[in-house]
Formats: C-alpha cells, structure tokens, sequence
C-alpha cells in the first residue's frame, strides 16, 4: 500500500492507547510522516500536554479540551454574561452532570467542523488514554439518547455519522509488547468495535526490542574477563526479547488488524523523526 | 532486612495512614501501589490499597482470577501484616453515601431513581473525582485498616480528586444550585425558576426532559447536601493531614518525567508536601564496566564481540535512565526545596512484565533495597 493511500483513506485518524505507551509520539509521527509525504497536516491533542519534541514545523498543531469547549459553547449560546464565571459558578459541573457527555461531544464537533471545512488533507488525533477514548467516541450516541432535540442533538448525529464512517475517520490503537497493555488494548478494542463501531486501522506495537541477536549457543562468554556480566546481560536481553515475541503473539491471535512494530528509541533523542521513518517505511511494506 | 529498617521509604510506610501514589500512565503506579501495600504488611500494618481507575489494572498486576469491587478483598501473603486490594465502584459509592446521608429510606431511594442521579453517578468527570475521595475516607475509617494506598488514574487530571471535595462543596453552595433544590413554597417557584434567563438556556442546550430531572434530583437532594458538603470538608481535611503521604512514580522516559514534573506543581500548587519519589522500570546494570568500554571491547571483532556489543547496549539504556532520573531529582530539588527530603527509591525493570505476586513482592525489595 503507498503511504499517501493509507494516509488519505480517511481525513481524521484517532490515535489512542494506555498511557505510557509511547501515543503521543506515534500520533506525531504519524502526522510528520503525512507532513513529508506532501499532505497539509493538523495534529491535535486533547490532554493538556506538552508537544512531543521534534514536531514537524509544517504540521499546524491544536490543543483542544473537553472543558473549554464546554465553556466556548455556553458562552455563544446566550450565557456570555457569566462567561469567565461559568466555572467557579458551578454551571459548568451543572450543565456536564445534566447531559453527560456533552464537553466531549463538543470536542468531536470542533473535529468535525475541521474535517467538513477541508482546510487539512488529515487531521491526526492524539486522543485521551484507553479508557477515556471510549468515553470520547461513545458521547455521540449517548447525546443522541438523552437529548432528542435541538442544536446539540443535530450535533451528536453529524458527530456519529463521522466517528462510523470508515472513509471518514479511523482509530489507530497503540501498545507496548507487554501483557498488561496488550490486555487493555484488546479490551479496548472490542468496546470500540461493539458500542462505538468505529473502524480501526493497524495496531501500532511500540519499543520492541527488535535488533536480532545471535541464537545463544553461538555466542561465546567462557574465559572472558567479564563473563559473568556478558553471561546476565545476554541472557536479560534474551529474555527480554522472549517475552516481547509473546505479547505480540499474543495481540496478533486476538486481532484482525495487520500489526507495525516499531523500535525501542533512545531517550533524549529525536524520537518522533526517527519513528516517522520507521511508521513510513513499515507503512509501505504493508499489503 | 534489619539494615534496612531505617530507609526512607520503610519509614514512611511505617508512619503514613493514607499513600497516595500520583504518575503518567505506563509508568507501573498500579504495581508501585501494591508493593508499597506488600512494604507496609511487612511492618505489620493492614494495608488496603485501593485503584480508583476503571481499569482491571490491579487485580492484573497482582495476577488475581477473582473480581474486585468496592468490598476489599484480602491478598494472602507471608508478612506479619494483610495486604488487601479494592477496586473503586462509583456508583455503589455513591448508592451507599446516599444512603447514609439521607434522612429517610424513602429519601434516599428518590435521589438513586432520578435519571440526573444516574448520569452523574455514571459519568466520569467530577463524580469519580469525589467518590473516590468519599471511598477514601470511609477506608480510612474502616476499623479493619492501619493503611490506605491509592493508585490515581493515569491522566492529567488524577489530582482533581484532591480538591473534588471542595469542588463539590463550592457547588452545592451556588446560589442558582441552592435556588433550583429549594422545594417551591405556594406553587411560586415553579413559574419564577422557568423565567430565570440562565435556567432557560440551560435548558435549550441540554433539552427540557434533562433539566427537569436535574432540578428535580436537586430537590430530592435538599437537606442532604448539607451533610454532603460537611462530609466533603472533612475529606479536604483528612487529604492534609500529617500522616497523609504523596508519593510520585515515574519511569525514565522523557516524557513520563515531564508529566512527573507536572505532578509535582500540581502538589505545590495544593500545598501537598511530596514525601516519596519512585523511579520505576529502571534497566538493571551488569557489573560496573563503563558503556566506553564495552563498546570499544565490542569492535575489537573477537569472539567476544557480539556479547560486548550487547552489554554495551544495555549500558547505554541504564545510563540513559540514570541521567533523566537524577535531572528530575535536581528540578524537584529547585521546584521545593525542603529541609525534610523526600524518599527516593527506585525499583527495576524486568525482563518480563509484572503480574503476579512473586513480582510485587520483589519490586517492594527493590523499593526497599534502593531507598535513600
């Protein structure tokens, strides 16, 4: 598959993942890699953080928070006199705790908007932790339940409609090669395809220990003047490697999604460049 | 373990009722907490930690069979003391504050059957925030415990629990709250309450059928939230207490430390005193040969070579880790000075991932072995 296919099959792509994971920098990898293959990028972030470094200039970055698009909202429909106040007044907690959901349906409808206006060729998404990105995708049809009518209500069907529609939006989910996270991203996985019905792209596996060693018995320790130091590091890394084979086993046997295996990087470095070599390049190998 | 008695960290699971253990996700926190549990039942304390992310996390990393709810389920493991391990359910929580706050049985059932009620209870931003506080106060009331240890849920916002309870308490005080829960007096209140410009356009943004149901429950709810907000002051209070603790867990990523360092403002600006760093998921080291050294071994093209380039790489990874770990440590050290410095400890990576107790157990050796 080229690059440029995968990268324009849908304009919105949701990277989502337990935290820790290494999220944040796929979705930025993602975004520098669609950057590089010429499309006009927009990379946004919902959590608050701070950018991962090395961000593509090109790339137009956005922050978004559930809490203030609940209080921009309110502010344009006619509660403008208590604007700045919304929050200490409780209001806010009012409203959210009355139709649940709400601030993050918002969220999606500033996505939406973004996607319908076509100013960018994709618009990546590094979405909330797991657990949350359910929270997230789900607000549309649970809008849809408790408020029948009105601006909202027209708001959480455009929403659905862009969340479900495969050419439209897509979820990449991202692991370690571990057993807990694998464990929650296959939990995850199943809540989206059942409640939510969105349609996902690979699964991004992140920081596996790839570089092949030697099999053991090749490799000499005996009579070295550090033999015990080679003997435990060999055998650590071994082992190591061993286990992360396992978690990818065992993800693959659960999932219908081709997986891309990404390298541990080295701190402090260039990460983000790096891994937007590697996502495009495991990208192209990709039927 | 007698040479050991005197570690930071063993000190403070001796002393502290309430552990509360902040970080970014994938750091290990949920582990970092159960072994923190495993180190205070080795002090003869009963501990209970308690998880009040929604996640299976702790029942995983323990390698439990069993569900966990709000009930503590008790950890069978060899230490003068218990380890137990609960899982917060915000909504029988909230079900059970409800029940012991209100006046009447009948009461009470008004407030749980009231679908405004049943969107807060399941929604996931403030109310999670305040039952888990809630839980943690009655756990820490709980006869049957010498210790509480929380694990915070994995985001930006898992300290919001701290201030939930004067969130709540600022809440319920509003005047347009106190208005809509004050029961009507002579058929007035239902007309003026319609009138009132902000009700109205609250009510054109989340639908009429929802805003009725909010005032209503907020009805039911007159009386009662008094001695809710009383009860969430005390959890204020019990959250600073002397004995309460804050420990942060960080891994040596770039990143994982800017959101430690997050956390540790988030302290400061709570006027939390931070009693614990943990740096987890450490590489291990092999001996004391330099990464110079190894590398330079390992282009000699001996038979060694391959061995030497090995060792060389995990070098490399733990020197890595030391370094973003000690600039932590000095930004802490800029960010609070303090004359009573904190624990730190530090606990190492495996070469498999933790989930069983046998794992637990040998991180909280590590947390103890490492403590300053």
């Amino acid at each position: 598959m080229s690059v440029l296919q995968f990268l324009t099959d849908s304009r919105v792509l949701i990277v989502a993942g337990k935290g820790g994971v290494g999220k944040s920098a796929v979705a930025a990898a993602l975004a520098h890699t669609a950057h590089n293959v010429g499309l006009s990028v927009a990379h946004i972030e919902l959590d608050g953080k701070t950018l991962p470094s090395g961000m593509d200039s090109g790339v137009t970055h956005f922050s978004l928070s559930p809490g203030e698009a609940l209080r921009e909202y309110l502010a344009t429909h006619g509660l403008a006199r208590v604007g700045q106040r919304l929050e200490s007044t409780g209001i806010l907690d009012l409203v959210a705790s009355t139709a649940p959901g709400i601030d993050d349906l918002l969220v999606l409808g500033k996505i939406k908007q973004m996607e319908q206006s076509g100013e960018h060729d994709l618009i990546v998404v590094d979405g909330p932790a797991a657990g949350q990105a359910i929270g997230l995708l789900k607000a549309a049809a649970l809008m849809q339940a408790t408020v029948s009518s009105g601006p909202i209500s027209q708001q959480a069907r455009e929403v659905h409609d862009m969340v479900t529609d495969p050419k439209r939006c897509r979820v990449i989910l991202v692991t370690t090669p571990a057993f807990t996270p694998v464990a929650e991203l296959l939990e995850t996985r199943q809540q989206l395809l059942d409640d939510v019905k969105v349609s996902l792209g690979p699964v991004v596996v992140n920081g596996v220990d790839h570089k092949l060693l030697s099999s053991t018995s090749s490799v000499v320790f005996a009579n070295s003047e550090h033999e015990s130091e080679l003997r435990a590091a060999w055998e650590y890394r071994t082992q190591r490697q061993h286990s992360h084979r396992i978690a990818i086993d065992e993800l693959v046997s659960h999932i219908d999604e081709t997986t891309i295996e990404l390298p541990r990087y080295i701190q402090n470095s260039a990460i983000v460049t790096e891994m937007a070599k590697d996502l495009q390049q495991a990208l192209e190998s990709q039927q | 373990m007698s040479e050991m008695a005197n570690s930071k960290i063993v000190e403070l699971s001796q002393s502290s009722r309430i552990i509360v253990c902040c970080g970014t996700g994938g750091v290990g926190k949920t582990s970092v907490a159960a072994a923190l549990g495993v180190l205070c039942a080795r002090q003869g304390k009963r501990a209970v930690v308690v998880t009040i992310d929604p996640a299976r996390r702790l029942v995983d990393a323990i390698g439990l069979d069993t569900s966990v709810g709000n009930e503590p389920h008790r950890v069978p493991i060899d230490a003068p003391g218990e380890l137990w391990i609960s899982m917060l359910n915000v909504r029988e929580t909230f079900d059970t504050l409800i029940h012991e706050v209100s006046p009447t049985e009948q009461r009470a059932n008004e407030v749980i059957n009231n679908s405004f009620y049943n969107n807060i209870a399941e929604s996931i931003s403030g109310t999670r925030d305040y039952m888990a506080a809630a839980r943690l106060y009655s756990l820490h009331h709980d006869a049957k415990f010498d210790v509480v240890i929380v694990d915070t849920p994995p985001t930006r916002s898992a300290l919001d629990f701290l201030d939930a309870p004067e969130r709540l308490a600022r809440f319920l005080n509003h005047p347009i709250v106190r208005f809509l829960s004050t029961p009507a007096r002579g058929g007035f209140r239902v007309v003026s309450l319609a009138l009132t410009p902000v009700v109205r356009i609250i009510g054109r943004v989340v639908g009429s059928d929802a805003l009725e149901s909010a005032i209503s429950f907020l009805r039911a709810f007159d009386g009662i939230q008094d001695i809710l907000r009383d009860r969430a002051l005390e959890v204020a209070t019990l959250l600073r207490a002397s004995d309460t603790s804050f420990a942060i867990v960080a891994a040596p990523r770039d990143e994982a430390l800017t959101e430690a360092a997050f956390f540790v403002s988030e302290l400061t600006r709570l006027s939390l005193p931070l009693q614990a760093i943990i740096a987890n998921r450490m590489p291990p080291r092999f001996g004391s040969i330099s990464h110079a050294e190894a590398s330079d071994r390992a282009r000699r093209d001996d038979e060694f070579a391959e061995a030497y380039a090995n060792l060389a790489l995990l070098i490399r990874e733990a020197d890595e880790a030391d370094i973003i770990v000690q600039t932590f440590i000095n930004l802490v050290n800029t960010q609070e000075p303090r004359s009573d410095a904190p624990a730190i400890t530090r606990a190492l990576e495996r070469a498999d991932d933790i989930h069983d107790l046998a794992g637990i157990s040998q991180l909280a050796d590590d947390l103890a072995a490492f403590s300053n």
